[in-house]
């Protein structure tokens, strides 16, 4: 049967069993991190690790069978975790409040631009990355800099 | 026969019954959103939805137990790697 419904009488949840062949198993550890970090993060992420990310996205257009991007896969993976190491090390506090701020309210980033200006003066001054974003029009203020965003 | 006399110079009677339906309508909101953060450990209840956030929030489940836990580690746990959101259910039929 192959309708999709809640489960009745549920004990448990599936554990794979097989363990992981060499080929396919990750030499690096998965990151840690659940979504609301990793939104606040991800345009920092995208500048800090833009040749690994293009490689990965070239590489996916190739084909779509997961087999065939696994080492670019790995490479942006490690770097992802470079980077939360460096957030931590240097702007957690702001990180921290950024995140949560995002949990409260449905993970929508206008509620929180002030934390979010916070932890990219934080990032900017430590790290020197900026958040971009792209497409944005030539000439027109990007939406996270607007000062009063509701009005034209 | 004399007139009614009116009590204020502006009607502000019937406000009364309206004031008394806001309070109640406010109350009501209230009592639900109290409800929802009992449900959701202290959080709004997430809306809007999408295949997007349904995805992530089951990889939320299988970091830390629970949709509205978040964790900010560098390294994912060990059960991390072969667990699942899939429930078991016991053949009952």
């Amino acid at each position: 049967m192959t309708t999709h419904r809640e489960g009745t009488f549920v004990e448990g949840l599936w554990v794979e069993p097989a363990q992981l062949s060499s080929e396919t198993a990750p030499s690096v550890a998965e990151v840690g991190c659940t979504s609301a970090p990793l939104e606040s993060m991800a345009f920092h992420f995208a500048s800090f690790c833009k040749k690994y990310n293009d490689d990965f996205v070239k590489c996916k257009n190739e084909s779509q069978d997961p087999k065939h991007c696994l080492k670019e896969g790995r490479k942006v993976t490690r770097c992802a975790l470079d980077l939360i190491g460096k957030l931590k090390e240097n702007c957690d506090a702001q990180w921290t409040k950024h995140w949560e701020c995002l949990d409260m309210n449905n993970h929508t980033l206008f509620k929180c631009r002030k934390e979010e200006k916070e932890f990219n003066d934080c990032v900017f001054k430590r790290l020197g990355l900026t958040k971009v974003i792209p497409e944005t029009a030539e000439g027109a203020t990007p939406i996270h800099l607007k000062e009063q965003p509701l009005y034209k | 026969m004399p007139h009614a006399r009116q009590r204020w110079l502006v009607p502000l009677e019937p406000l009364f019954p309206l004031l008394v339906i806001g309070a109640v309508g406010t109350v009501m909101r209230w009592g639900v959103a109290k409800y929802q953060k009992y449900e959701n450990f202290g959080k709004p209840k997430r809306w809007s939805v999408d295949r997007w956030d349904r995805r992530m929030m089951e990889r939320d489940s299988r970091l830390t137990g629970n949709v509205n836990f978040q964790r900010a580690e560098i390294e994912a746990p060990q059960a991390f790697l072969t667990n699942s959101a899939w429930e078991l259910e016991r053949p009952f039929m």
